[in-house]
């Protein structure tokens, strides 16, 4: 074997693969062929020939050289305007950039941050909302169902343009499946307000950090007052007004890994009305600011005990009400990497590495003045993220751009073993300018590469599970 | 045409798009004047041909409404593919308001439908409201025939779809209509309930039963489809597969194609003419799935029909249902064109109105079957 294979080696504690990368399978292969690939992938001669096992596999078109893409085009390119055009599923309305908390961790705080814009007091027209309305109406003819997002700043400010907008989508969209969401901080929600929710089916997503001691860190007023009580109250006064609709409330909750990660977890037991809620986790986000995400000891080793105990939960061995449903959450995404990882076709000539979203189509992101975004998640100052206007329709050029956001990077991507699991959108290609840079994109490359091997690893182990601990956890598996 | 009652059709859609386009050509009855749907459609204002992407046929689709009825006799309203309460409530509230109106109302639904009671006690209050299935297989159920299972005496040409869309009906409605020139007289099985004002007949009320197991109803259908062909004495069979024919993948399964397996165990059909998204309709993938389809329903896929659908596939992945969209014909038409020839099984674009070669192929394979005999 002179050449290196177009693979990635994984290793359990109990056998070892390939990630044949071209035809995107996972093989199990003996130690033997293990070390030897390792030391050709290493570049080192070891003077050994390869094993039966590999030559059978070479034999069957495996272990290929070379990668099958000569050409980044993401499979959809073509077929752009008429997603635009007929299949629109989500708007998100920023109906305002007004808030009245001033979140330490909020891109639009943050004093350094080259990428976003600052905290304003633009909030959205009843003209602009209408035409959003209206743009959804007129790009969604094949889609089935389609929803209607409230984002801030907080969003709550605008209450009286949320109940216009609700009022007029209901009109224009009678006979087809149409739901709604906001997700607001909870300090402006009212009885009023919460039973005008009720009353019109909005899912309400409230956010939330944690106990008192944690969320208090950054989520303040811009006063620099808590907002915990506040939050807490507000939440307690959806059980009151309607008890039902506040089964359905979720809980928005960013952790910051500087935080004992069990302080965080505090608040599923000791608050009542927060344990059966669904939540949604997420991490800082400092991509907009150019800051580095900083892991305590506190939060690692912890965080990492609860995914243990969490798959301990999955195969009937512990009790799931000792474990931090922030863990148990993750149980359920490994879920989904199941019927992805080794799910999908080989790579082709002509392909384009994963990550991206269909700009526009998903979720797009109205700002405050009608300029179109592919999510509420990018810089809204970046002239390469503005894929068009609901005023004057979808700039295609620049959809296609972000949609085709590997062809920044192609080599590195035609011969990346992560091409199939790539999770980088174009979000993650921005330059401090606000350009698509390919120097930003290869920054994250290290980085999803990791993640991404440390997710095939546990889907390996937890496919393993019941066959080599068999004994162990019995037959019951939840 | 004078002695042909104005009529207006609610809830238009892209299912009904082949209703709609020869509506006026395929029943003395009625004659078209206008087009509803539902404002959330995305139609409203917009020529009925934009619901599956074609070339415009000058029929705009209106909101429907009480002011927006002059013009009409009778309001034709089509129960959806996907019942709920709600839209059987929708249905009889609009049922009364063109009733209160002066209208007359012809609810098209399978008598199987859970609209039909609401319905009746509608009918009983309103002369002017009349059901579509009223001739139809709900009468002859009862008529306690011993059950037999035969193969029909004449040929069958079974029209599926790798991912359920109109175009089957487009096909069936265009082949009846060009049959029906030359005084060729073909028995049409389509799903759709709307399909009974061309004389269409439905299999649904079967499939939908309760109260029949599944090897039943297979048997039902034939003998249906037997007393049909005795009935009327067709010259052949054209049939609507009710569902998709096949698992699309694991993915999106699409019913397992589990309704047309047994539509064709039923009528056992000599030739399959199967639409397919365009994109995959490419020579390799129509041989594969042929072969497949030769042991699947019992017979090899004679024709592809190529569709201007793209399958969502970013959307299948997160809902794990079916979802697809329209291109403009002119586009598929264009990527059709660009692709070589198949070496036996011909791949026609469905929609191609100034193009005779699907008639003519469906004539050879009539005339090569009699031959056969």
């Amino acid at each position: 074997m002179s050449k290196k294979p177009f693979i990635q080696l994984f290793k359990t504690p109990n056998s070892a693969y390939i990630l044949d990368v071209n035809k995107n399978e996972l093989i199990p292969i003996c130690e033997e062929s293990f070390v030897f690939l390792s030391k050709v992938l290493n570049g080192e001669d070891n003077g050994l020939s390869p094993t039966e096992e590999l030559l059978a596999l070479q034999e069957e078109g495996y272990l290929s050289t070379e990668s099958n893409v000569h050409q980044i085009k993401h499979v959809y390119t073509e077929f752009l305007p008429y997603y635009l055009d007929r299949k629109m599923g989500q708007i998100t309305l920023q109906v305002t950039q007004k808030c009245n908390f001033r979140c330490k961790y909020c891109v639009y705080t943050s004093k350094e941050n080259m990428k976003q814009r600052t905290h304003s007091q633009k909030s959205m027209s009843w003209r602009t909302a209408k035409s959003a309305v209206n743009f959804l109406w007129n790009h969604s003819v094949d889609s089935k169902k389609v929803n209607i997002g409230f984002y801030g700043g907080e969003p709550l400010i605008e209450f009286p343009l949320i109940q216009k907008v609700i009022r007029y989508s209901q009109k224009m969209f009678e006979g087809k499946e149409l739901s709604f969401s906001i997700t607001c901080n909870g300090s402006l929600l009212t009885r009023e307000i919460i039973r005008f929710f009720s009353d019109n089916s909005i899912d309400l997503m409230i956010s939330l950090d944690g106990p008192e001691e944690i969320n208090d860190l950054n989520r303040v007023f811009a006063n620099g007052k808590g907002t915990f009580d506040t939050v807490m109250k507000a939440i307690r006064l959806v059980h009151e007004v309607d008890p039902d609709y506040a089964e359905r409330l979720q809980i928005s909750m960013v952790m910051d890994p500087q935080n004992d990660f069990d302080c965080i977890n505090q608040i599923f037991l000791e608050e009542s009305e927060i344990k059966s809620l669904a939540f949604q986790s997420s991490l800082v986000d400092h991509e907009l600011d150019g800051e580095g995400l900083f892991f305590s000891e506190e939060y690692s080793w912890k965080y990492t005990y609860q995914q243990f105990l969490a798959v301990m939960t999955h195969f009937g061995r512990f009790d799931k009400d000792k474990v931090s449903p922030i863990a148990l959450r993750g149980m359920g995404s490994f879920s989904k990497d199941e019927e992805v990882i080794g799910q999908g076709i080989g790579l082709m000539e002509t392909d384009a590495p994963a990550g991206p979203c269909i700009p526009g189509k998903l979720r797009a992101f109205v700002d405050v003045d009608g300029k179109l975004f592919p999510c509420e998640r990018v810089s809204e100052t970046s002239s390469s993220m503005q894929i068009g206007n609901i005023f004057d329709g979808f700039n295609l050029h620049k959809a296609l751009k972000v949609l085709n956001v590997g062809q920044l990077t192609p080599e590195a991507c035609c011969n990346c073993w992560c091409f199939r699991y790539c999770n980088q959108c174009a979000k993650r290609a921005l330059g401090s300018d606000g350009c698509l840079s390919t120097e930003a994109r290869l920054e994250h490359c290290a980085n999803t590469r990791s993640e991404t091997y440390h997710k095939i690893a546990q889907y390996l182990l937890m496919k393993e599970i019941p066959v080599y601990y068999k004994k162990q956890i019995g037959t019951e598996v939840r | 045409m004078e002695d042909r009652k104005p009529v207006g059709i609610f809830p238009f859609r892209a299912e009904l798009l082949p209703i709609v386009k020869r509506f006026d050509q395929l029943q003395s009855k009625f004659i078209l004047k206008r087009v509803f749907s539902y404002p959330g459609s995305g139609l409203v204002g917009k020529d009925a041909a934009y619901a599956c992407n074609q070339p415009d046929i000058g029929i705009e689709v209106e909101q429907f409404g009480e002011d927006n009825l002059q013009g009409i006799e009778t309001v034709i309203l089509v129960n959806p593919l996907e019942k709920s309460k709600k839209t059987d409530e929708h249905l009889i509230q609009l049922s009364k308001t063109s009733l209160q109106h002066g209208r007359s109302v012809l609810l098209c639904c399978n008598f199987t439908d859970s609209v039909v009671e609401l319905a009746s006690e509608l009918k009983k209050s309103f002369p002017n409201f009349a059901f579509s299935f009223d001739d139809n297989y709900s009468k002859e159920r009862s008529s306690g025939k011993a059950m037999y299972y035969k193969r029909l005496d004449v040929p069958v040409i079974l029209f599926g779809s790798l991912v359920k869309n109109p175009d089957t009906l487009e096909t069936i409605c265009y082949l009846n209509e060009y049959f029906s020139k030359i005084d060729m007289k073909c028995l049409v099985i389509s799903n759709t309930s709307a399909g009974e004002l061309f004389g269409f007949k439905n299999l649904s009320p079967i499939l939908d039963s309760k109260d029949m197991s599944d090897s039943t109803k297979v048997e039902e259908m034939n003998r249906y489809a037997n007393d049909l062909v005795s009935e009327l004495n067709p010259s052949f069979v054209l049939v609507e597969a009710p569902d998709a024919v096949m698992r699309f993948n694991d993915m999106t399964p699409n019913g397992f194609g589990v309704l047309s397996y047994m539509v064709s165990q039923a009528l056992q059909p000599d030739y399959l003419i199967c639409s397919i998204p365009f994109e995959l309709a490419v020579p390799e993938m129509v041989k594969a799935l042929s072969k497949d389809f030769e042991i699947r329903l019992g017979t090899p896929i004679s024709a592809a029909l190529a569709s201007n659908i793209v399958v969502d596939s970013a959307e299948n992945l997160q809902t794990h249902v079916m979802s697809s969209l329209f291109v403009p014909m002119s586009y598929s038409m264009l990527k059709l064109s660009q692709e070589p020839c198949a070496d036996h099984i011909p791949i026609f674009s469905v929609i191609n109105e100034n193009d005779p070669r699907l008639f003519m192929h469906v004539t050879n394979l009539l005339a090569i079957h009699l031959d056969r005999r």
